[in-house]
């Protein structure tokens, strides 16, 4: 009995023995799995150091001038329904931004100031909470 | 030079010029065919892409409503990979591919050491074997449907429900596979394993060590035969399986279908994502696919 499993365990042993581990680890499975992992690995490291969740951006006219004190406003997207909306004003250079958007990924950006006509702009960022800018430019409303 | 030679010359130049005239029309005639036949196969293979290229598409959409406004068009006017990312954020796909790696892996190995085990004693002559073999063709004729409440119950019994090796248990084995071996093991001479034997190694070592190295094409068919039934599996991992979290990807992409009814952009790309892993399994082991498929035509 004894000899029997030491036999049936040199046997398993010769077994794994043959083979090399240049063979287990040198392979095209091997290669795609690893490339698999070093990608998804990347992507969660650059989202990782980029979900801050602060968007923001500039609004301007079509001569390229800052338009200040226009109304931003930003209403999540979901497949089916939409949450709620938040809203800022740009300051005197024509900038805005939202800080702390943390569960935003697909969203409506609509901008209004009074003689321009307003703007919506339907926008996805790649990742929830991703730092991200849009600039907006406005036309006179005639 | 001498009117004889003249004569010869003119008649083997008429000669070969005849036969180059003949060798040209064949060619060209040779040609023409080729190129029927590449025309043809051009429109089947373009033929048979279109779903795919047209799964995408769609799933490369974005805003999805784009799909159904304008003029519609067969071109790609964008990849936008942001509907994978959706689809990403509204269920829990890793949980869901991890299930279905991990019953994929317990069947394929569970499908290449039983069906060894069972090719290399069908490979041996013991009484019965007829009975045997013929019982497993008999077996083939049985519908799968007809086996799912027998083994329900008896998933049920072992208390494997809800789990992996539940769901992978009747894709652990299949007869096809044991055929495919006991063909590729038959084809080993048997001085071979003698010398094996000789050399002190075990009827262990023998299937694992000298056979498996010999078989490797009918092994990767085996592989890829094991992969694509238990990851398209639909029917068994919906009987056994109420968990959500035990969900393997056809499941969910099921769920995901009635759950997302219409938005056939989001449906499209979590089909690719369910996709992807067979058409890689596919590309990496279909050279041995095909070699296995070759050698089992040809019976010398």
């Amino acid at each position: 009995m004894k000899d029997s499993i030491f036999s049936t365990l040199r046997q398993i042993r010769l077994l794994f023995g043959s083979l090399s581990l240049r063979d287990l680890l040198v392979n095209r499975l091997v290669l795609v799995i690893v490339v698999t992992l070093v990608v998804t690995g990347s992507v969660q490291v650059f989202a990782s150091a980029n979900n801050d969740g602060h968007f923001s951006g500039q609004v301007t006219n079509a001569a390229g001038e800052p338009v200040a004190d226009a109304t931003v406003v930003i209403q999540g997207l979901n497949i089916r329904s939409q949450t709620g909306r938040e809203n800022t004003t740009t300051d005197e250079n024509g900038y805005y931004e939202f800080p702390n958007q943390t569960d935003l990924l697909e969203f409506r950006i609509i901008v209004t100031k009074e003689g321009y006509e307003s703007t919506v702009i339907r926008y996805h960022l790649y990742f929830k909470g991703q730092n991200d800018q849009i600039d907006v430019t406005l036309h006179k409303s005639e | 030079m001498s009117k004889i030679n003249e004569k010869i010359n003119r008649k083997d130049v008429g000669n070969v010029l005849d036969k180059i005239a003949v060798h040209r029309g064949e060619n060209r005639v040779d040609t023409v065919r080729r190129l029927g036949y590449f025309v043809v196969a051009l429109v089947l293979a373009l033929l048979f892409f279109f779903p795919f290229y047209w799964l995408i598409k769609v799933a490369a959409t974005w805003p999805s409503g784009s799909l159904y406004a304008g003029t519609p068009s067969l071109g790609l006017e964008s990849l936008e990979l942001y509907n994978f990312i959706r689809v990403y954020y509204e269920i829990p796909f890793p949980r869901y591919l991890f299930n279905s790696i991990v019953i994929t892996m317990l069947a394929v190995v569970g499908s290449l050491v039983t069906n060894s085990l069972a090719a290399y004693s069908l490979t041996k002559d013991f009484v019965g074997k007829k009975v045997v073999m013929a019982f497993m063709v008999a077996a083939l004729m049985i519908p799968y449907y007809v086996t799912v409440i027998p083994a329900f119950l008896l998933t049920n019994e072992l208390g494997l429900l809800n789990t992996h090796l539940g769901v992978a248990l009747p894709f652990m084995t299949f007869i096809i596979g044991t055929f495919i071996l006991k063909n590729s093991f038959d084809a080993i001479p048997d001085s071979m394993l003698e010398a094996a034997r000789l050399d002190g190694a075990s009827e262990i070592y023998v299937l694992f060590g000298v056979m498996w190295r010999l078989a490797k094409p009918a092994l990767a068919t085996n592989v890829i035969l094991a992969f694509i039934q238990t990851w398209n599996a639909y029917l068994w991992p919906l009987v056994v399986v109420s968990d959500r979290k035990m969900q393997p990807l056809p499941l969910a992409l099921a769920s995901f279908t009635t759950r997302f009814d219409g938005n056939f952009a989001l449906q499209y790309a979590f089909a690719i994502m369910v996709l992807v892993p067979v058409v890689i399994m596919f590309l990496l082991l279909q050279k041995q696919f095909i070699r296995s498929v070759v050698q089992g035509s040809v019976k010398e």
